[in-house]
């Protein structure tokens, strides 16, 4: 297995990954973007996200998306967005691979943070970021997601 | 309170950083963890006004005198695409009350929307009651509660460790 980049090329295997990862958080409609939609946003001048994906001989087994972010107290932060294994390829140290490479980019970019979020139920992931040196935030400190959707935003601008 | 009429919600500036600098300290005093902020104003300067702009930031300001800011940047979900988040939202005690935030927060989404954002995310903590009666009033969803979603982090030296690990075996 080799990990690399992605390049175009890969947005319509990542796509097929997304909805794998769906699938699995019991959310299978949740993906609405397509594989252009991730040419674009992706390869494009301004890049929304960076891919590094699992590559078996041209078959992605997985694939790890993540952007940089800011911290008004620690600066340059990168944000895990996804991070997924097939499950016939798990267990072989691949997703740590994807992981240690954001990680490592992230640290030559002068970032002081990795954040990402998982879902309270999936105990084999949280076990396993645990392991790697991860702490939940929303149990040490208190804090809790929100979200405005499309169209509490347009609603808000509007009023 | 006078001053009002004068109000402008701006864009930041560079120069605006060490004023911004002040409001950060302000915002993590009052979240009861004043030494939270390492960062300065020059390092504020080199990664919002720099080659590549980690995030933006809007100000508002009466007279010359920064009374609040909010700090934002672009994510991305692999469901919804292209997101706005909201790192930082603050108004001084003094000015509160009067739409400011309001005013500061709708800049962001305006500013996602503009972009073709269909989210704009946000953190709070769970103690703040007020922050979180005034998101949801502002229809934010809390989706720790509803969808189970629970924030970690690796520190910088979690991050060295991790890529150090297996090093040598591998």
């Amino acid at each position: 297995v080799k990990i690399r980049p992605a390049a175009k090329e890969d947005c319509k295997q990542i796509r097929e990954l997304i909805q794998e990862l769906a699938d699995y958080e019991k959310m299978p409609d949740g993906p609405k973007i397509t594989a252009e939609d991730l040419e674009k946003d992706g390869f494009g001048d301004q890049k929304f996200f960076y891919t590094h994906v699992a590559d078996l001989d041209s078959k992605l087994v997985g694939f790890v998306l993540f952007f940089y972010t800011y911290s008004t107290w620690e600066g340059k932060s990168v944000y895990m967005e996804d991070l997924y294994v097939q499950p016939e390829h798990r267990g072989k140290g691949v997703g740590t691979k994807l992981w240690k490479s954001v990680v490592s980019a992230a640290l030559d970019t002068g970032c002081s943070r990795c954040n990402f979020q998982v879902l309270d139920w999936n105990k084999p992931s949280i076990e396993y970021y645990k392991r790697q040196g991860a702490v939940d935030l929303s149990a040490a400190e208190g804090w809790l997601s929100f979200r405005l959707h499309k169209e509490q935003m347009v609603k808000m601008v509007q009023s | 309170m006078s001053g009002m009429e004068k109000l402008v919600i701006r864009e930041g500036k560079k120069e605006d950083c060490t004023q911004i600098r002040g409001l950060i300290q302000e915002l993590a005093d009052y979240e009861k963890t004043p030494d939270g902020p390492k960062i300065s104003a020059d390092t504020l300067i080199q990664d919002g006004f720099g080659e590549k702009q980690f995030f933006h930031t809007f100000v508002a300001e009466i007279d010359s005198k920064l009374v609040g800011f909010s700090l934002y940047f672009y994510a991305y979900s692999t469901w919804e695409g292209r997101a706005v988040y909201m790192e930082d939202i603050y108004v001084q005690p003094d000015y509160r009350g009067k739409g400011i935030g309001t005013k500061l927060w709708k800049s962001v989404v305006g500013a996602g929307l503009a972009q073709g954002c269909t989210r704009c995310n946000f953190q709070v903590l769970n103690w703040n009651a007020p922050s979180i009666d005034y998101y949801k009033r502002q229809g934010a969803t809390d989706i720790s509660e509803s969808e189970g979603w629970l924030a970690f982090r690796m520190t910088h030296d979690a991050m060295k460790a991790f890529v150090k690990k297996g090093e040598s075996a591998s």
